[in-house]
């Protein structure tokens, strides 16, 4: 009785080591961010804790699953078979700080962040081992806009993330001011003319001429886009926000209209003008411009007597 | 009251009154109600001087008098009365455009006069016209005295003159202070047939007449009281320019230009419309207009400008989508918002003369968004952050913008505080509303040194002209070059010279006293809402 039982037994407990390393597996990938003890007996209840811990020690082994600290708690988690293809014959304090890098996705990781979450003190082994993995061409350095001294680290075969490159606005990054001047004047223009046209159109309709003289960021757009201005491809979220710097620059006005579709959303819309007023007569005179104006007196060494500003003024 | 302003006031009253006036005028402004020994005490000026300057301060509406709790008299001035003064060219033009010719004369008239009686203003308007009139040798018939009366009823009803306040007596007959109407309605009663007789009998001597009462009523001595009975049965018979009117016109004159530039000058003809209409029926401090329905503004419309209704409809329109919210859909102007709209304009205007198109956008980035912080300020603008940076330094540096600290930690360390910029257009606002006061004055006493530096040159060509005007026609030509020889050739190019750069200058006056107006107008209409609230 005793002898087949326990061949049962033991087939039994083959089978199910195997249905627990893939269930083990397939809860890993259902949670990327790794899973608890808890979570596999839950998962496994029909066995006790001597066959799980054979079967995570069986894939810890295969390189299957990697084993990490959360407080108190170990978690279980799925390792990239990429990962483990990619940097093979690296070792352990390669591996743990390409998978830092490769974390960090295209936003990129500073020197000093992937250092802190190794836990490598010694910088010049870090350097070391990023400068061997660059070399392996794994990762890349990106230098990035918001500081630009600061070098990120990604993957080599990522795009990095508008908030590195800055988006079309930069180059080697540098911010190109020319360039979004340049896309601001041909803006301006374009509304500019689509106002004039609409005057001429309809000089007797003053709602109409109003109306057609507006154009949304997808007509700017197609506009820039035939010019042949710009070498980048542009989204409508870029032409809005040149549109914006012509609001701001007060040479433009933004409305909304309902869009046609049924949807009900509303789009944005621009449309030239001019400003309220001519140029305040303050700045007519030299003092509205003049640096020292604070320290003028009648009878001080600065004075509108004597001012300088003044003669050159009256001169011509 | 700050300094600058102050500054401006002398140099205004200097010019237009001399040193005396101003310097009873300035010491009156400084010490706010003082009796006449203090002033006589504090300017160290014989007592006389300083009476006759009170009385052509008093003149001029410049200064109120009033009797203190211990029975004496005090005197007290006002900046913005002096401070009228660079607007008077504005004033006059205005009447000019409004009402013609005889308009402007009256107007001029009671302007330089400060207070007059009507037929004082309306007898010198006749004699000019007519003198004008004999000088260009046309044959129209000479301008009837009935002709310009109505003109100055027409003015009265368009509240551009109006009465000035009645004296206060005590028993004895003496006058102790202006008398405060609270019923403006008074003031703008037309005129009766009695404004005009007063002296349109024999016009000299009684103008003289009224001249002398009214400077010996002013003062407090008593001994005028004799020719008080005279005045006391008719109420004040004097006149004088009403400001507030002229401010009134001067908004809505920028309010309509700045229509006319946003959408175009029929939109402008249509809102000139409204606030016309506006203007007889609103409360002048209120800001809001009345409201005003559709075919009113269709039938107010002027004759030659008359539009089908579709048209005015799309107008309307367009004027409540667009600008700013002058124009609210009720059919009511909102002169706050236009008021601050056009401010707000007059400010940008300055950033963009002073620190370029790159900060004015900046700056308007922060007008548009409220609080904001200085890597969301170059990023909005897109402008290169070292550039930007440097920009929105140097505004923050000369107060166009303010910065506000909000620290997360008690301990308010830099890494730990959120700095946002932002605009505070009151504050900004009365800076340069202190500029140009002070360019303004800057600009006077530029003129007047050009002058009195050319004071010679001048006056030989003033003599020069003398001369040559009084030569007979006939006999003229060989005389005349030789009398114009006199005047060299390099001193004709001075001439033109000092010519022009006055010109300049009062050029530049005019167009300070606009923006002046422009910025006062937005102060007051802010400020007013908030005393209200306390009382």
């Amino acid at each position: 009785m005793a002898a087949p039982i326990a061949i049962v037994k033991q087939e039994l407990s083959e089978d199910t080591d195997i249905d627990i390393e893939a269930k083990i597996i397939e809860l890993c990938t259902l949670t990327p961010k790794g899973i608890t003890d808890d979570v596999i007996k839950a998962a496994v209840p029909q066995c006790d804790i001597q066959q799980r811990v054979i079967a995570v020690n069986r894939l810890l082994s295969t390189n299957h699953i990697e084993l990490m600290k959360s407080g108190a708690k170990l978690l279980y988690k799925l390792k990239d078979p990429d990962a483990v293809s990619q940097i093979k014959g690296a070792d352990t304090e390669e591996k743990v700080v390409f998978q830092i890098i490769k974390d960090a996705q295209n936003k990129g990781i500073w020197t000093r962040d992937i250092r802190i979450k190794s836990n490598l003190k010694n910088i010049q082994v870090l350097n070391k081992i990023l400068k061997n993995l660059e070399s392996k061409k794994l990762i890349k350095a990106v230098k990035s806009v918001n500081a630009s001294k600061k070098k990120v680290y990604m993957l080599y075969n990522l795009e990095p993330d508008q908030s590195v490159t800055g988006g079309p606005w930069y180059s080697a990054s540098e911010f190109e001011s020319e360039f979004v001047e340049i896309l601001n004047a041909q803006a301006h223009k374009f509304l500019q003319q689509k106002a004039l046209d609409a005057s001429i159109v309809y000089p007797e309709d003053p709602w109409k001429r109003l109306q057609t003289s507006y154009a949304s960021a997808d007509n700017v757009l197609q506009h820039i886009t035939n010019l042949g201005i710009s070498k980048v491809n542009l989204s409508v979220k870029h032409m809005e926000s040149i549109l914006d710097t012509l609001i701001y620059d007060g040479k433009a006005e933004l409305s909304a209209r309902t869009s046609g579709s049924s949807d009900g959303e509303s789009m944005k819309i621009y449309r030239a003008v001019q400003p309220l007023t001519d140029t305040s007569g303050l700045v007519k005179t030299p003092c509205g411009v003049c640096p020292v104006i604070s320290r003028c007196t009648v009878d001080g060494l600065i004075s509108p007597k004597t001012c300088i500003y003044m003669k050159d003024w009256l001169d011509f | 009251m700050s300094r600058l302003k102050f500054e401006l006031c002398e140099q205004l009253l200097k010019e237009c009154y001399g040193d005396i006036v101003a310097t009873v005028g300035m010491s009156l402004l400084h010490n706010k109600a003082t009796p006449l020994a203090m002033i006589i005490h504090r300017t160290k000026m014989e007592a006389k001087q300083v009476k006759q300057a009170l009385c052509s301060l008093i003149q001029q509406n410049i200064v109120t008098f009033h009797q203190n709790n211990s029975g004496l008299i005090e005197y007290s001035g006002s900046a913005d009365a002096i401070l009228c003064r660079l607007r008077f060219p504005h004033y006059i033009h205005c009447a000019k455009t409004l009402f013609g010719d005889a308009a402007e004369l009256l107007v001029e008239e009671l302007l330089v006069q400060g207070r007059s009686t009507l037929g004082d203003a309306v007898n010198k308007t006749v004699y000019k016209l007519n003198e004008s009139l004999a000088a260009s040798g046309s044959s129209i018939p000479e301008i009837s005295q009935n002709l310009i009366k109505d003109k100055a009823s027409i003015l009265v009803k368009a509240r551009l003159i109006r009465r000035c306040e009645d004296v206060c007596r005590d028993k004895d007959g003496k006058v102790i202070s202006m008398n405060v109407t609270f019923n403006p309605e008074l003031l703008f009663d037309s005129p009766r047939e009695h404004d005009y007789e007063r002296t349109a009998g024999s016009k000299r001597s009684a103008a003289e007449i009224s001249e002398v009462p009214l400077k010996k009523v002013k003062l407090e001595t008593g001994d005028a009281a004799s020719s008080l009975g005279k005045q006391n049965d008719t109420g004040s018979s004097y006149w004088c320019v009403n400001v507030h009117q002229f401010h009134h016109h001067f908004r809505d004159q920028a309010i309509i230009s700045a229509v006319a530039k946003i959408i175009d000058q029929k939109a402008s003809e249509v809102m000139r419309t409204m606030l016309r209409l506006s203007e007889t029926k609103t409360v002048p401090t209120d800001p809001i207009s009345a409201h005003l329905s559709f075919t009113e503004i269709c039938t107010a419309m002027p004759k030659d400008k008359i539009m089908t209704n579709n048209v005015m409809d799309q107008y309307l329109k367009c004027l409540s989508e667009n600008c700013c919210g002058f124009v609210t859909r009720i059919g009511e102007s909102d002169f706050f918002k236009a008021v601050e709209a056009l401010c707000i304009s007059e400010i940008e205007t300055i950033i963009l003369e002073r620190f370029g198109s790159k900060a004015l956008r900046m700056y308007r980035v922060l007008l548009a968004e409220k609080q904001v912080e200085q890597e969301q300020v170059v990023e909005k603008s897109m402008l290169p952050p070292k550039e930007a940076k440097e920009l929105l330094y140097r505004m923050f540096a000369e107060n166009f913008v303010t910065l506000t600290e909000l620290s997360k930690a008690p301990d308010h360390a830099p890494a730990r505080t959120f700095y946002f910029f932002n605009v505070n257009l009151l504050q900004v606002s009365r800076m340069l509303l202190e500029k140009c006061y002070k360019a303004a004055a800057n600009v006077m006493v530029r003129r007047q040194k050009c002058i009195s530096e050319n004071k010679r040159l001048l006056d030989k060509q003033e003599r020069v002209d003398a001369i040559i005007s009084s030569l007979d026609v006939e006999s003229a030509a060989e005389q005349k070059e030789e009398i114009e020889q006199m005047v060299t050739l390099s001193e004709r190019k001075q001439l033109k010279k000092v010519g022009e750069a006055s010109k300049v200058l009062e050029t530049s006056e005019l167009l300070l006293g606009h923006t002046i107006f422009i910025l006062e107008a937005f102060i007051n209409s802010t400020v007013r809402p908030v005393t209200v609230l306390k009382k």
